[in-house]
């Protein structure tokens, strides 16, 4: 009786001690700052360290070098295109991500039969992995087996046995790539801006329709202003998203036709880990950190923002 | 001193994959402090000094050709294993995966670490790992080959012997020739239709020029002819063949960047010329988002009427015909069977105006890491071995595991110790060939594969395949090249020396690292 007496006692005083925010709120960080320390600083660092020296895969620590490894990529010409294609694809499919994500919030807002099955369909793309959904799209798109061909032919749109070789084409290329991004990105959105939509309150929309707002101006001059701390919040995680990915490039076209839709992701795969060079792989990657790193600063400031706007 | 304290270690498995090098003073040591701990002595002790038999783990790709993984996991692994107290854990994955597999494992094994595998299957050469790989076992394989069966053919030597570091940075047990496969009935049609300068052979084409002239015909009948000119290893292969037939290539045979060095400039632009009016004379847009996929795909769709690929497009014509035979379909009517029947391969690589030079479609090397224990280090030598004195099936049956690894992969697998195999016994099995056969095709219509021999060159012909050769081949800078010719985006001297300033910055790096030859 005694010895539970004790052994309660001391739970009771050690639950107490876990209470104290001194205590509590480093317990609670403790995993998620290992997880970034052990998968993302790391790993980081390291990349900084090899991008400093001429390692291979066959040669992973390799002997310091300076910015030989910089002055390499700068003067490549590829490594020049996949800069331009990341910063190119990410705005495009950002653009179209929001605007169509705020068509879809909107529809979405008010309850409606098939609403749950809608938003199931939605969310599809964003559950299913990357490298799988990718691999359907190549199907889509493939050079002869098309379904868009099938169906263009079908309306009488191209002409019988005709294709329109989605992938071999620089232009439709890199078409075929931001839209599978879009696609990829707009459940995300869309699911954030809903959220916001459901916290904008109702009385604010009611005065807007008693003063005569009509929908348009109802959402420029209500929603819009209340929606973009989190709108700016799904911006900024599809930027990041989007900038980093090497999976679409990779599995639809592999930097192709000719180099025209390589990105940075993709070539730093290509170089560093297929070609071996891995230290050049890591410099064409680091060339992402300055703008993850502005993005990431960005995502904070807007997430504080929103917390203080709610 | 070093020596005498090699042999006097012992290697002890202290887990699965887990190995300690201990000295016998240490094993003594550790067998006194046992004694000394008493009851929890054994159980520590006892665990880590018993004689367990040795593990080997081989990762290697997932066959083209299905029978040959059944084989080697089921019936050759298994049995080698039980003969020679090994147990042998086999992963297949992927081509594509391998390349980061065991980039990951390299930089295991330089930190010191246990890889995860003893042993990979590459199906290209691995000159970038040979750090970190066991050249010396390699050597010893390579000898102890040339010593049983005969001479190692230069394409696999080549294609895994540094001749800077004269280091063997893996073992090539087999390579799988390149030819071109044509639909025989088109192109009989073809070579009826055209007569004077534009004649083409009735028994298909000799030539690039009889590609480019039968291939104006087919493309206005509908059937296009199909060779990438896209980022994959397909359209790497056939290019390379184009050039080494125009008498061009990346390098020298010692290392030297030549593609825009006279006079290979010269012949690098007329191949570049070529290869812009193969493209818009025979092609079709789709070659430009070509996959390694796309040969057989097109090819059985029965829309292109050319293709460049290991036998695997007629392999798989036939696997469709015998299974409309097994449907019950009439041979002489059944569709699959007359598409088989159709689907020929080239006697040789295409003749261009330096010579008929083709390229292996895929190169089976092996590697052992180098900081294997020695049981493991033994155990993988002894299969390799094994594994290679297996293609020829009397070997094969007497040791326990039929049908052999020439026969097990469909003539598929070629040996690159020639002899493995005799010619006559290959010849046999092509003349009387059992899947032409079961699809109720011509039996000895694969039989002219064995050319190969004659007109198959590395990557990186003259030299060797080197780290250099590699990066550029996996970076697709000659792929990307040849494409914007192609596409017209580029003159031939604008693409040419835009390629040829970044694969000199990829001999440069290499040749800092001291395993590629050349100074320019």
């Amino acid at each position: 009786m005694a010895v539970a007496e004790g052994i309660g006692a001391a739970l009771s005083r050690g639950r107490t001690w876990l209470e104290r925010d001194r205590v509590l709120a480093p317990t609670l960080l403790v995993p998620a700052v290992a997880y970034i320390v052990l998968l993302v600083g790391f790993p980081f660092l390291f990349a900084l360290y090899l991008s400093w020296t001429d390692a291979t895969t066959g040669n992973p620590f390799g002997r310091f070098i300076g910015l030989a490894n910089f002055a390499l990529v700068f003067q490549d010409p590829v490594a020049s295109r996949a800069l331009r294609n990341t910063f190119v694809f990410t705005l495009t499919a950002q653009v179209l991500v929001m605007v169509l994500s705020n068509v879809l919030a909107l529809a979405l807002r008010r309850p409606f039969r098939g609403r749950g099955a809608v938003m199931f369909l939605l969310l599809l793309p964003w559950v299913a992995p990357v490298s799988l959904s990718t691999i359907g799209w190549l199907w889509i798109l493939h050079a002869r087996f098309s379904v868009l061909d099938w169906a263009l032919r079908g309306l009488g749109l191209l002409p019988p046995g005709a294709n329109m070789f989605w992938l071999g084409r620089p232009d439709l290329a890199f078409g075929a790539v931001v839209a599978v991004h879009v696609w990829r990105m707009l459940p995300f959105a869309t699911v954030v801006l809903l959220a916001g939509h459901s916290a904008i309150p109702q009385d604010f929309l009611d005065q807007a329709e008693v003063d005569g707002a009509n929908l348009w101006q109802k959402y420029r001059h209500v929603m819009l202003p209340l929606l973009a701390p989190v709108a700016v919040v799904a911006l900024l995680f599809g930027t990041i998203f989007t900038f980093t990915d090497m999976t679409v490039v990779y599995v639809l076209t592999r930097g192709g036709p000719f180099d025209t839709t390589q990105v940075l992701a993709s070539l730093a795969f290509f170089k560093g880990i297929v070609g071996g060079n891995l230290s050049v792989g890591a410099t064409i990657s680091l060339l992402l950190f300055p703008v993850l790193l502005v993005a990431a600063v960005f995502v904070l400031r807007a997430a504080r923002r929103a917390e203080v706007a709610w | 001193m070093e020596q005498e304290r090699k042999q006097d270690e012992t290697w002890v498995q202290v887990a699965e994959g887990r190995w300690r090098r201990l000295t016998r003073r240490d094993f003594l040591k550790s067998a006194a402090a046992g004694a000394a701990a008493g009851s929890l002595g054994p159980l520590v002790l006892t665990e880590r000094t018993r004689a367990q038999p040795v593990t080997l783990r081989i990762l290697q790709w997932r066959h083209f050709v299905p029978p040959y993984d059944e084989w080697f996991n089921k019936v050759f692994a298994p049995k080698w294993g039980e003969k020679n107290g090994v147990r042998v854990v086999v992963e297949n994955v992927g081509l594509a995966e391998i390349p980061a597999i065991a980039a990951s494992e390299a930089a295991r094994v330089a930190a010191g670490a246990d890889p995860g595998h003893d042993m990979i299957q590459y199906l290209t050469p691995p000159a970038t790992l040979e750090r970190q790989v066991d050249t010396d076992a390699h050597r010893e394989v390579v000898e102890e080959l040339k010593r049983k069966v005969g001479p190692y053919i230069p394409l696999a030597e080549k294609s895994t012997y540094n001749p800077v570091t004269r280091r063997y940075f893996g073992v090539s047990d087999n390579f799988v020739p390149d030819p071109i496969h044509y639909r025989a009935d088109l192109w009989r049609q073809v070579s009826a239709r055209l007569t004077g300068d534009q004649r083409v052979p009735l028994l298909g084409p000799i030539t690039w020029d009889d590609i480019r002239k039968a291939g104006r015909e087919l493309k206005r009948m509908g059937h296009p002819v199909g060779l990438g000119l896209s980022q994959e290893i397909d359209t790497g292969m056939w290019l390379r063949a184009l050039m080494y037939s125009w008498g061009t290539g990346e390098q020298d045979e010692a290392g030297n960047v030549i593609l825009d060095v006279p006079p290979f400039r010269q012949r690098t632009l007329d191949a570049l010329r070529f290869v812009k009016a193969l493209y818009e004379e025979t092609m079709f847009p789709g070659v430009f988002a070509w996959t390694a996929a796309s040969n057989n795909e097109e090819f059985l769709a029965g829309r292109i009427s050319i293709a460049a690929n290991a036998i695997s497009i007629a392999r798989t014509a036939q696997t469709m015909a015998a299974a409309a035979i097994r449907r019950g379909e009439n041979p002489n009517q059944s569709p699959a069977v007359q598409f088989a029947r159709n689907t020929w391969i080239t006697e040789r690589a295409p003749r261009g105006p330096a010579g008929a030079r083709g390229l292996e479609h895929v190169m089976g090397v092996y590697f052992i890491w180098r900081n294997r224990p020695r049981p493991v280090r033994e155990a993988a030598k002894k299969l390799l071995i094994d594994l290679v004195l297996s293609y020829d099936p009397d070997v094969a049956a007497r040791e326990g595991w039929p049908p052999g690894k020439f026969h097990a992969s469909q003539a598929y697998d070629y040996p690159t110790f020639q002899n493995a195999i005799s010619k006559q016994k290959r010849l046999a099995y092509l003349r009387d060939d059992p899947v032409a056969k079961a699809a109720g095709d011509r039996k000895d219509k694969l039989a002219t594969i064995e050319t190969a021999y004659e007109w198959a060159h590395n990557v990186g012909w003259p030299g060797p395949s080197s780290a250099a050769i590699d990066e550029v081949f996996n970076t697709w800078i000659l792929n990307v090249m040849f494409a914007r010719v192609a596409q017209g985006i580029d003159t031939p001297e604008q693409a040419l020396d835009a390629a040829a300033a970044q694969i000199r910055r990829v001999f440069q790096k290499w040749r800092e690292q001291g395993l590629v030859g050349g100074r320019r």
